[in-house]
């Protein structure tokens, strides 16, 4: 394998003399998409502002193509790297063309004079992240997202191997958040452009990076691809959460709302649980749902939300002993939701649990009835109303 | 053409009609076209508006286009230095160092020699002191920013300082203004409204290649300028070295406005509101051509306030301060009030 692009050695980062990140000790390859991950404070803009030699390391080191970030020239160093921050840039009187041409910098002479490769390398830029129409506009009057494309092409006009971006996609919609996240992909992909980036959404990094390094109180607690370490635990574990689960294989935050009302059971399967179960998690229910199959979709979204599930190996048809189990399940619970959709022969099965729980006189709801249910549930526990 | 070459081709036939109207003008009225012979050596048939124009105008004419492009440019580089649009010569505290020279040699001379003949003296013997003492003034002053510069981290830091520290050496001069014979303090005080007039060949001759290579030297400025509009950290990762292009901004905008406050005194105003005219001017803050702008515009309004200062057909002279405020108050207010010139976030 080639020489890492970038080499932390052991580094401790911080100002002052005072460590903010430490133990950091990592190499990032050519051509590949970093994403920090942690919460705010942890110290992921003290690393990037290290790496990207705003401030000298305490301690440890940071090779760049095997040579210490220190013995770097600051010109030299801004023709391997360049940057993205979140502070605010308002240059007046500059149109979008003259903005970005600032960014040949590096490259010019003395005077700062644009020869003609430098005139192609500010057109590419606009081009790669498609704002050439934006060119003659000004820059102050340009929208948040129109803004930080253009910013994006600044850096690439100074023709950079590595790109380090400051939570790149806060403050943007979503069209220029998967815009601009699309445009750093291909980046990588078609140019081998090298990017270090700090984002805040788990889903968007597992998505995008190929290594997540995740930080939290100054300590990095797992570097490595995406689909490894994005672990539920190693997610909760560095955002504090209590009331959210990440769930692996939807690749996305399960939002529970802590339960104040009864438990309702949904059967179903295939995907038509889930929105059931998303709609019913919201309201203030507990949850239970089954039979469900251990590859179903239904089954991790269950599993995110805390339902308690009944469910069953993909390997043989639903056994009589579980559908017993469920049944028992349902007839704990004060409703059960009919999910069910279509007429595959594991979902029969299913019809099994909403026959008897309606002998149990248990009260039955279809998947549009949840308002019905909600009402019918919810009501008898508010103070001073009637039951119906 | 494009707007940018015809913006500075009027701007320098703007420059040149205010040139020759400022020597035509005075006490004396020369007809430009006999001012035009004169400057470019042929002979006149009136002699003496060959001496009033050769010997006493165009020196003073020289020296306030120099002393208002000198003050536009550093007024320029520290608006963008501190990214601050209403930085100006004054806040480093150059001017109140200068002031603080003059006013020991002025008020604290005055206590040994009689003011009466002191203020005979102050032919170009005294004027060479003032500009002795203004420039001691003034340099003292700079060694203190640029040992600062080396120290401070944030260049808002700086700012602070600088400002707080004019107030300090402006209180020194009050203190002594507060002790002084009335007399001596009217010879301070009209130092301090600032002056072109006092400049004479032989100063000149010392004033202008200083000056002039000062601002030769700031037009080299343009690109790390640029850099510094997008902020520190910006222009670090375009290879900046901040500390560097710190230091060089510092001594030179402070020698500019050390030289020329020793000369004129502290001219006021044109460091602050002649960038902003030159930006409206040329529709950009690209540095590589917002400064030899700022420096010709600097120029054309210096020498447009010694114009109307010097009262033309009166024997009296206006404050030149007072003309300089007269018309940089309109335009920074003037400035504010413009939506579309924002200039700083």
């Amino acid at each position: 394998m080639a020489r890492p692009i970038l080499e932390l050695k052991n580094l401790c980062a911080g100002y002052r003399g005072k460590s903010v990140v430490s133990q950091v000790d990592f190499n990032i390859h050519a051509g590949q998409f970093i994403s920090l991950l942690g919460p705010n404070g942890a110290g992921k803009t003290t690393l990037l502002r290290t790496l990207s030699g705003h401030i000298p390391p305490i301690s440890g080191d940071v090779l760049i193509e095997g040579i210490s970030i220190g013995k770097y020239a600051t010109g030299e160093l801004a023709k391997k790297m360049a940057v993205v921050l979140t502070e605010q840039v308002a240059p007046p009187l500059f149109s979008v063309r003259q903005f970005v041409a600032l960014g040949r910098y590096p490259h010019t002479n003395f005077l700062g004079t644009l020869k003609k490769k430098d005139k192609r390398a500010v057109k590419f830029a606009l081009d790669t992240v498609e704002a050439g129409r934006l060119g003659e506009r000004n820059f102050l009057d340009l929208s948040d997202g129109e803004r930080q494309k253009v910013l994006l092409a600044r850096a690439l006009c100074q023709e950079p191997k590595i790109l380090i971006l400051d939570e790149p996609t806060a403050h943007l919609d979503l069209k220029h958040r998967v815009e601009v996240m699309t445009i750093l992909r291909r980046l990588c992909m078609e140019q081998g452009l090298t990017v270090i980036c700090s984002l805040h959404d788990v889903d968007l990094a597992a998505r995008v990076a190929d290594m997540a390094v995740l930080i939290r109180d100054g300590t990095v607690l797992g570097f490595g691809p995406p689909e490894d370490v994005l672990t539920p635990e190693a997610v909760s574990g560095l955002y504090d959460f209590e009331l959210a689960t990440f769930s692996k294989e939807l690749v996305s935050i399960e939002l529970r709302s802590n339960p104040t009302l009864g438990k309702v059971f949904v059967t179903g399967g295939a995907g038509s649980c889930s929105p059931v179960l998303r709609a019913l998690s919201k309201m203030g229910f507990r949850l239970a749902t089954g039979v469900l199959f251990e590859n179903d979709i239904d089954f991790f979204v269950a599993k995110a939300l805390g339902a308690k599930i009944i469910s069953h190996t993909p390997e043989s048809p639903i056994s009589s002993e579980k559908l017993a189990m469920a049944i028992k399940e349902a007839g704990r619970c004060v409703a059960l939701v009919d999910a069910i959709q279509g007429n595959a022969a594991y979902l029969r099965a299913n019809c099994k649990i909403i026959e008897e729980t309606k002998k149990m006189g248990i009260k039955v709801f279809e998947r549009d009835e949840l308002k019905l249910l909600f009402s019918y549930l919810a009501r008898p526990m508010e103070k001073g109303s009637d039951p119906p | 053409m494009r707007p940018r070459d015809s913006a500075f081709a009027i701007l320098l036939l703007l420059f040149a009609f205010a040139f020759i109207m400022d020597i035509a003008t005075g006490s004396v009225y020369v007809p430009p076209a006999a001012v035009l012979n004169l400057l470019l050596g042929k002979a006149c048939v009136n002699a003496n508006w060959s001496a009033i124009v050769l010997v006493f105008r165009l020196p003073k004419a020289l020296c306030a286009a120099l002393a208002g492009a000198g003050l536009a440019v550093s007024g320029l580089m520290l608006q963008t230095l501190f990214r601050n649009p209403l930085a100006g010569p004054s806040v480093l505290g150059i001017t109140s160092g200068a002031s603080l020279g003059v006013a020991l040699v002025i008020l604290g001379m005055g206590c040994n020699i009689r003011g009466a003949s002191f203020l005979a003296g102050l032919g170009l013997g005294g004027n060479v002191l003032l500009v002795v003492a203004s420039a001691i003034g003034a340099a003292s002053v700079l060694l203190v920013i640029l040992l600062l510069a080396r120290h401070v981290e944030s260049i808002m830091t700086l700012l602070i300082v600088g400002i707080l520290g004019s107030f300090a050496l402006s209180s020194g001069v009050s203190v002594m203004v507060h002790f002084s014979r009335p007399e001596l303090v009217q010879t301070y005080l009209a130092w301090t409204f600032g002056s072109f007039s006092a400049v004479t060949w032989p100063q000149l001759k010392l004033f202008a290649p200083i000056c002039l290579t000062l601002l030769l030297l700031s037009m080299l400025l343009g690109k790390p300028l640029n850099g510094l509009l997008l902020g520190e950290s910006y222009a670090r990762s375009m290879g900046i070295n901040n500390r560097k292009i710190r230091l060089v901004l510092l001594a030179l905008t402070a020698l500019l406005v050390g030289t020329t406050t020793a000369f004129c005194g502290p001219v006021g105003f044109i460091g602050i509101a002649v960038p902003h005219l030159a930006r409206a001017a040329i529709r950009t803050s690209d540095h590589r051509f917002l400064l030899p702008c700022t420096g010709l515009c600097g120029a054309t309004v210096a020498l447009v306030a010694d114009l109307i200062a010097q009262l033309p057909g009166h024997t009296a002279v206006l404050p030149l301060n007072a003309v300089t405020a007269l018309i940089g108050s309109p335009v920074i207010i003037w400035f504010i009030l413009r939506k579309r010139n924002r200039i700083f976030v």
